[in-house]
């Protein structure tokens, strides 16, 4: 549509708002008090000075000394912009004691503002305009409420001056339907409620012409910067490839992901009470640091002071990387704030540290402030505005006893990763155990590990996997010592087998040769017998025949 | 210094005013039946009216000791004397006694 927008000093409200208020024209601001309207107004002029453009600020309650000082508490110069002239207060809080008799008119105060916004002969048109709590100014609302015909005149000739101003107003349903029907062409609206005892302040643009805007309640916070939102990220896809992966720095810890862990993934570490969870992401913080990655570990538990104790009792030093500022430790109370503020506070963090990996130990802190489903949506954002500037994101799940080792954060397809810390109960014995639950674009372990906690850090063993069933601990080792024994028997035994399958042939090749001989001998013998009686019959029947020739013939 | 009705020493008052309109009209002929005072349109000059801090027009500023501040046309100029106080509530031809108007 062409109107053209100027920012509001808001980080996160520009891109709500597809840009910022608009131009040359009124914003209005409504809101309850305490809900941080006036600071939205110091940011919008703010930003304007700090870009050279005239500012304004018009204060029907407030004083002028203390909006100053306001201005300064935000870090601003406003001591210098003063004097430069880029901004000025217009003071239009009644003066106690006037009294009003007969008619009036208030063109005075749009004369005023000019004043200043013209002042050294500057364009009006071309500064910014804020006036905080025009519901208070004097006589320009009636007792109901409700707009007088001066009030909207003067938000008219605003308009028509096409100064771009933004006015701060309570909350009340008179003033809100005068106002917004007719004088402002965009209206905010500001809320505070208290969810689980806890502030959460929300924005909500409830008209904006000719403008896209976000039509959804915003979360925002205010600290000593002013009110800030959930920052929107651009969403340029986070690409996985081997380049995009980061070692564990653990020997044993990168096969058993899969080679390691991918920057802007998502990394959830979920057991019990002692499973070892903060170990071991001690150990990640040690390792990716020790790769040279920056790392801010969150630590909603335990302070910098009692980590590094626990660290170095199991090996696990720390402290080279602290002093070298790749690890930072960043201790939050989860009742500081509410779960959007968490999340709004996480976002502002990451873009101004620029971590590599951000550790939360642990993210089932925060599930005390919000609905199952609330909290899932927080983490849900978080990761995916991690995954937006490529930090890789480990995020601690505390499970309770009564769990079942089961995870109710429902939490699964927001992960990459997901590793899961038990503790098995063996006869007089726990032992840790780790497994890779899930590994998406990593070929991880299917297999359960045991891994233990020494004075070394972390070391991960193989299960025993003989006789069809996992076996850790010291089963396992007297398993493994049982199987030696059995092992050693067989061995003896295969031994002599083999022995006796040598020895085998040569036996029967032996009793063999014995027969051969034998039946030789049977033949020979038989044959000299046969031999013999050939003989002694051919001897015998020539004897007959000569004593028969002797006789004289046959008869 | 002195000029008209009200006392020699008497406090100097200033009214703000915009443009020609009738009001402003109305308002600058009952503050002069006042007394002496000073007219100041706010377009001449805006920085008179932000000094003083003047949210509409017609004001009245009584300037001294005494200090009152009216709104408006100053059309019941009877209330305008009260709400000013001595002198003013003592009206130049002297027939009211000074009395007349407490509260």
């Amino acid at each position: 549509m062409g109107f053209s927008q100027v920012s509001t000093g808001v980080p996160g409200l520009d891109a709500i708002l597809s840009g910022g208020y608009l131009k040359a024209s009124p914003t209005l601001i409504m809101g309850q008090p305490g809900c941080g309207k006036t600071l939205f107004l110091l940011q919008f002029l703010a930003d304007g000075a700090a870009r050279g453009e005239r500012s304004v600020c018009a204060t029907c309650t407030e004083s002028p000394e203390r909006l100053h000082e306001y201005m300064g508490a935000l870090g601003h110069p406003v001591d210098q912009w003063s004097a430069e002239g880029l901004f000025s207060i217009v003071d239009l809080r009644p003066v106690p004691g006037e009294v009003v008799t007969g008619s009036l008119d208030q063109t005075v105060v749009k004369v005023r503002l000019d004043a200043a916004l013209a002042a050294g002969g500057a364009d009006p048109s071309a500064g910014r305009l804020a006036i905080d709590e025009l519901n208070r100014l004097a006589y320009a609302f009636d007792s109901a409420g409700v707009a007088r015909e001066q009030t909207l005149a003067l938000l008219r000739e605003l308009r028509d001056s096409r100064i771009t101003t933004l006015i701060s107003s309570a909350d009340t349903t008179a003033a809100r339907d005068s106002l917004m029907d007719y004088a402002a062409d965009a209206v905010i609206e500001l809320r505070q409620t208290i969810e689980h005892r806890l502030m959460t302040r929300t924005l909500r643009v409830t008209k904006m012409r000719g403008v896209p805007h976000g039509t959804n309640e915003y979360p925002f916070m205010i600290d000593q910067q002013g009110p800030s939102l959930m920052p929107i990220t651009n969403t340029e896809g986070h690409h996985r490839s081997r380049q995009g992966m980061v070692s564990t720095g653990h020997a044993r810890l990168d096969p058993l992901l899969g080679g390691g862990l991918y920057r802007g993934g998502s990394l959830m570490i979920t057991g019990t009470s002692g499973s070892g969870k903060t170990t071991l992401c001690g150990q990640l913080a040690n390792g990716l640091c020790g790769g040279g990655l920056k790392v801010t570990y969150l630590t909603f538990e335990q302070d910098e002071s009692e980590l590094r104790h626990d660290y170095e009792g199991v090996g696990i030093n720390v402290a080279p990387h602290l002093d070298a500022g790749r690890l930072n430790f960043v201790r939050a109370r989860s009742v500081d704030c509410g779960l959007e503020e968490h999340l709004i506070r996480l976002a502002r963090m990451i873009q101004t540290e620029r971590p590599d990996a951000l550790i939360i130990d642990a993210v089932t802190s925060m599930t005390d402030l919000g609905d199952p489903q609330a909290v899932k949506s927080m983490l849900l954002r978080l990761v995916d505005t991690c995954k937006s500037q490529g930090v890789l994101i480990v995020m601690i799940e505390l499970l309770g006893d009564a769990q079942n080792s089961v995870s109710e954060m429902g939490l699964s397809s927001l992960l990459d990763t997901w590793i899961r810390l038990e503790l098995h109960r063996q006869d007089g014995e726990y032992v840790r155990l780790v497994r890779v639950l899930k590994s998406r674009g990593a070929n991880a372990s299917q297999q359960i590990k045991e891994f233990r906690i020494t004075d070394q850090g972390i070391v991960i063993e193989d299960p025993y996997v003989g006789q069809g069933s996992f076996v850790f601990g010291t089963e396992k080792l007297l398993r493994e010592q049982a199987d030696a024994r059995d092992l050693e028997i067989k061995n003896r035994r295969l031994t002599r087998l083999r022995e006796e399958l040598a020895l085998l042939p040569n036996t029967f090749e032996a009793q063999l040769a014995q027969t051969r001989i034998e039946r030789d001998r049977a033949l020979d013998s038989l044959k000299s017998e046969i031999d013999d009686l050939e003989q002694s019959i051919r001897a015998t029947t020539h004897d007959a025949r000569a004593l028969s020739a002797a006789r004289g013939g046959g008869a | 210094m002195a000029t008209a009705q009200p006392p020699a020493g008497s406090p100097a008052l200033r009214l703000f005013v915009l443009g020609h309109s009738e009001t402003m009209r109305r308002a600058i002929t009952n503050a002069r039946a006042l007394g002496r005072v000073e007219v100041v349109d706010v377009r001449d000059d805006p920085a008179a009216a932000e000094a003083a801090r003047i949210l509409a027009t017609p004001t009245l500023l009584r300037e001294d000791d005494r200090p009152a501040r009216i709104v408006g046309d100053l059309r019941d100029l009877e209330a305008v004397r009260a709400h000013l106080g001595p002198p003013y509530d003592n009206p130049p031809g002297g027939d009211d006694p000074p009395a007349h108007h407490d509260r």
